[in-house]
């Protein structure tokens, strides 16, 4: 076995249309931010949320890797290491949203701080000083971890020396505990704190949940492609497939799980400072959202990927995967713009416009940085286990 | 150049030390075939006095009514929710860690799997009991279930005591089937070894005819992992469902959405801890040395850690949250349970759960068998007092005129140490008579069961299933 | 018809052969298959992983049994709640609608669960013809072994292909030991 065997010289392309892409949405950014620039703040927060969950996710992916020793991993963890590390490249693109102060958090105006009682009562929190210190240690936090991980991981392409992914397991460690609480705090800040009455001590969870679903979608497609451009079917498994598909599945059962406990604790209780934020949710076209999530992110994929044909079908689990990450938009969208938009869902240009502003910036940084090295952490000491475990499933297929 | 498993010293080894199966049978069938020793003796009759105090207690409250516990206005529920929530929390760690290793294809499972799904169901037993015996009414408890009657009354099903009685039973059963289906290859084993006709004719009717059959383990690994996957989601259920019993509620410092994650996280934990007590005991006094290995008690560390974190980081969002809502009786839930009278029972909590299990950070620790026993029991004290922590929040309610003082009485503590004996009685039996670990799995995951066993190392192991 | 002595005689199960290790068997299978036999098993302590493939078995039908199992167990769940609440009891609780579905979730799951756990081990144990007391195989001393360090290929009479002495030399070619005839 060479080991140029596992130095892959094909290439992911599309770089230069989603860099187009990313051009013409900025313009239209522009265009849209003139119309209205609530719209184009609600749909730009909404849009960058959506891309920096898949990022916050993949770094959550990876270090639970290293964490678990997992070798079932070691060929598609390139591409979960690969979009963390555009985590630096996400605080720049979030300079906007910084930028819109009070037409993003209400609070920000001077008015409501010195008025509304209750935010008053949280100063200690919600102050804008300690809000943009808490915005650059996260951000600051998650560049350190997430390019750690990538160049060490890079850096054992070339040395092999298997004491790298000791040192990444303990590392591992540290950003656990550094991204359950930035992660948390960072949903709590700039997606809760849109509307600053409310609380839920499982906001932060709700998010990450949707975020790791999105991460295992993004993860599956691009490896998809990866296994189409490359051709090496030994690399990217089926078995890869499958057991993804599975942790999708399962994630997706996660999120169900805590979106229905934070809805039934709050519903049964029915404490007016709670429910307002379901009662936000049913108020004209929302509710067609809030009725639409159980059935479309849940129960569909649900019956969808329960099925091993379609997890070990590449395809029909593809489908799936743009099916659930549209799921994951929406919920964002439904999280995020009832506090822009009372009167009903608002779909228009300047959320096409940033959803191709950030996605295209995002994904052509993306294949850029995962072309600029081999696609596989190939000096990975379980590269091996990776290209024979075995999932238990016996089938007919030919590898 | 590539390492292998074998030479990959990231990865350890997840196997018995031994090669042999014949040595991995007699390892494990002969506790249950020779005479029980005297320490064991001794452990069971003692277990029996404890179990007998309980029946005695259980009496005296069936006679004299729910008055002789210490519940009273403000606090209605006393030390007998504390217990129940702590049994089953107990309990769902068991097959928690069962199923959920099992569907990771951790293989190191084999060690634990067998102890901590009988530790489940002798847990769930104790947790069942005082729900079963606080009702006040106990002849007319079977009120709790859709029975129909001539009164055509029937439970509240928007009632979370009333799920809990679904979920409870529904987990007591389902844990009873896990259980039973990964002995019946194993008693099959007990029953070819039996010596004597009683031994031989008892197992043979719980083995129910098992010969090993290729064609029936393939029905059977897949009921077994269809079991496994739907166990998962039970043991989350359950113990979110016994959250809701606080948290659908509007008292402070009870309803609060993150509960029913949480309440997991924290079962899991305590199970993880009470799994690896008993275990080191087992280990030592029946020497299984060679099945138990040092690097799955590490494991075992190291999910306490893990676990740990997360209760902290819930203990930390709900203080975060109740200062955040701005909510004042929230607030003062949080600050009372903090600084109030029970503070120490608070404080107790923190240093068991959040700062004791932080020790798992040192390689050291997670390998000191006396001091990992110590935080073993360090943490279900804790555990037992996150509960007690959450009961007592009742004892300064809205109204600070009946705000008061709850003390346990005799009984509650009585019956609540007797517990402790119908465990143990249980668990005991189960030592002795029963397989102690997985025998068939055990075999199944080392390196010799594997029919490429010896084929050249890079060739993929399931490749030549595969190719057919 | 009257009973003759030659209908009581023990009649031919199959004929066992015992293989050293799970690798040893799992060849001697792939042989077996391949020479066209259907009746036949295999038996060991543990389940060896991709015998299944060896012996060219076909899929499990476990999960239709669990699929069923637990929509049964659902919809029951479920059913029993909206009816109890709709039509037997109709009471309003807490300021709720009289059917609140979100309330209905925890008894809807739980017989879910429930009734799959039963379909699991009363399918499984279907699908295997278990429990049975007797079974020819039992009458072989060597056998016992199996549920220890004994590893087992059992080609049955009642297989067309079987005829003592061939399938007494296949078992023997491929690596079988202690071979016997197992009457039934």
């Amino acid at each position: 076995m060479s080991k140029d065997n596992y130095r892959l010289n094909d290439k992911l392309g599309g770089g230069p249309i989603f860099l187009g892409a990313g051009v013409l949405g900025a313009v239209l950014c522009v265009v849209s931010f003139m119309q209205n620039r609530k719209d184009f703040f609600a749909s730009y927060l909404t849009a960058f949320c959506f891309f920096l969950a898949i990022s916050t996710g993949s770094f959550f992916f990876v270090f639970v890797q290293h964490l678990a020793r997992s070798a079932w991993s070691v060929t598609i963890r390139r591409v979960s290491e690969t979009v963390a590390a555009n985590l630096p490249w996400m605080a720049l693109l979030f300079i906007p949203v910084v930028l819109g102060g009070k037409d993003v958090l209400p609070w920000l105006d001077k008015n409501m701080m010195a008025n509304d009682a209750l935010v008053h009562m949280k100063h200690g929190y919600l102050n804008p000083t300690f809000l943009y210190i808490r915005l650059a240690a996260y951000f600051g936090l998650w560049t350190v971890f997430s390019l750690y991980f990538l160049r060490t991981s890079r850096k054992q392409d070339e040395s092999k020396d298997p004491a790298l992914t000791t040192q990444m397991g303990k590392v591992a460690a540290g950003a656990a505990a550094v991204f359950a609480l930035s992660q948390t705090f960072f949903a709590f800040d700039w997606i809760m704190g849109l509307d600053p009455h409310w609380f839920s001590t499982m906001f932060g969870v709700y998010f990450f949940a949707g975020s790791v679903v999105l991460q295992y979608c993004f993860l599956i497609l691009t490896s998809a492609a990866l296994r189409r451009k490359t051709g090496r079917k030994d690399i990217f498994r089926t078995d890869h497939f499958h057991d993804a598909g599975k942790l999708l599945f399962g994630h997706n059962v996660f999120w169900t799980y805590i979106g229905f406990s934070q809805f039934f604790l709050i519903w049964y209780a029915n404490m007016p400072e709670e429910t307002l934020f379901f009662q936000h949710r049913a108020a004209g076209s929302w509710k067609f959202i809030s009725l639409m999530l159980p059935w479309c992110h849940f129960a569909i994929p649900f019956l969808y990927l329960m099925s091993w044909h379609v997890k070990r079908n590449i395809v029909a689990l593809s489908v799936g995967c743009v099916w659930l990450a549209t799921m994951c938009y929406i919920d964002l969208y439904w999280l995020i713009q009832p506090n822009f938009h009372q009167a009903g869902a608002h779909f228009g240009l300047s959320d096409i416009a940033s959803i191709l502003a950030i996605g295209g910036f995002f994904l052509f940084l993306f294949i850029r940085r995962l072309n600029s090295a081999n696609l596989i952490p190939s000096g990975d000491p379980r590269l091996a286990d990776c290209l024979t475990y075995d999932n238990g499933v016996i089938t007919n297929e030919q590898h | 150049m590539i390492l292998h498993r074998d030479d990959d010293p990231t990865r350890r080894p997840t196997l018995v030390e031994t090669g042999d199966f014949h040595e991995v049978t007699d390892i494990i069938t002969i506790p249950a075939e020779t005479k029980p020793t005297a320490t064991w003796v001794i452990l069971l009759l003692m277990s029996l006095s404890l179990l007998s105090v309980m029946v005695g207690m259980i009496g005296y409250l069936f006679w004299e009514g729910t008055g002789v516990w210490g519940v009273n206005v403000p606090v209605g529920w006393g030390w007998a929710i504390v217990n129940f929530v702590w049994w089953i929390g107990i309990g769902h760690a068991g097959t928690l860690i069962s199923a959920i290793l099992f569907l990771f294809r951790q293989r190191w499972r084999t060690a634990i799997n067998r102890f901590s799904e009988a530790m489940t169901i002798f847990a769930v037993m104790c947790a069942g009991i005082f729900p079963g015996i606080h009702v006040g009414r106990i002849w007319v408890i079977y009120f709790v279930f859709p029975i129909p009657n001539s009164m055509g009354v029937w439970p509240n099903f928007r009632s979370p005591l009333l799920w809990d009685v679904f979920a409870v039973s529904t987990y007591f059963t389902v844990s009873v089937l896990f259980w039973y289906m990964g002995l019946i290859p194993d008693l099959a084993t007990f029953r070819d070894r039996a010596t004597t006709k009683v031994r031989g004719f008892i197992l043979s009717i719980f083995a129910l005819g098992w010969r090993g059959s290729a064609r029936h383990w393939q029905n059977y690994e897949r009921a077994y992992l269809i079991l496994a996957a739907i166990s998962t989601p039970l043991v989350l259920s359950v113990h979110s469902i016994v959250s809701f019993d606080f948290a659908v509620s509007k008292v402070p410092g009870w309803h609060t959405t993150i509960f029913p994650p949480y309440f997991v996280a924290g079962a899991v934990f305590s199970g993880f801890a009470l799994v690896e007590t008993l275990l080191l005991i087992a280990r030592q006094v029946f020497g299984l040395h060679k099945v138990v290995r040092m690097h799955h008690l590490d494991n075992m560390n190291k999910f306490m850690l893990l676990t740990g974190s997360l209760v902290g980081y819930a203990y930390g969002m709900e203080l975060f949250i109740a200062w955040y809502s701005g909510n004042m009786y929230e607030r003062f839930a949080f600050y009372n349970r903090a600084l109030g009278e029970y503070w120490w029972s608070y404080w107790i909590m923190v240093s068991c759960n959040v700062i004791a299990p932080q020790l798992f950070w040192f390689k050291k620790i997670r390998f000191n068998i006396p001091i990992m026993f110590i935080i073993t029991i360090l943490i279900n004290i804790g555990m037992w007092f996150e509960r007690f922590v959450i009961v007592i929040t009742l004892h300064a309610d809205f109204l600070p005129s009946s705000w008061g003082y709850y003390r346990p009485t005799w009984v509650d503590i009585w019956t609540y140490i007797g517990t402790f004996g119908l465990f143990g009685t249980f668990f005991l039996l189960f030592l002795k008579y029963l397989p102690q670990l997985a025998i068939a799995e055990v075999k199944g995951v080392m390196p010799e069961a594997n029919p490429h066993f010896g084929d050249d190392h890079h060739a993929p192991a399931g490749a030549n299933a595969k190719g057919h | 018809m009257e009973k003759t002595i030659s209908d009581v005689k023990p009649k031919v199960f199959g004929v066992l052969a015992q293989f050293a290790s799970p690798k040893d068997v799992y060849h001697a299978a792939e042989k077996v298959r391949d020479k066209g036999y259907k009746k036949w098993d295999v038996h060991s302590p543990f389940p060896i992983h991709g015998i299944d493939g060896a012996m060219g078995l076909g899929d499990s039908r476990m999960g239709w049994i669990a699929l069923f199992s637990a929509m049964a167990g659902c919809f029951g769940g479920f059913g029993l709640q909206y009816w109890i609440n709709m039509f037997a009891q109709p009471v309003v609780i807490g300021g709720k609608p009289l059917n609140p579905y979100p309330a209905f979730v925890p008894v809807t799951f739980e017989p879910g669960i429930l009734f799959t756990a039963f379909g699991c081990l009363i399918g499984m144990l279907v699908l295997n013809g278990l429990p049975r007391w007797y079974h020819a195989l039992f009458t072989s001393k060597n056998f016992k072994k199996f549920s220890d360090d004994g590893f087992f290929i059992c080609i049955e009479a009642r297989d067309p292909r079987f005829s003592l002495n061939e399938t007494r030399k296949l078992l023997e070619d491929i690596g079988g030991r202690n071979i016997e005839v197992v009457e039934d």
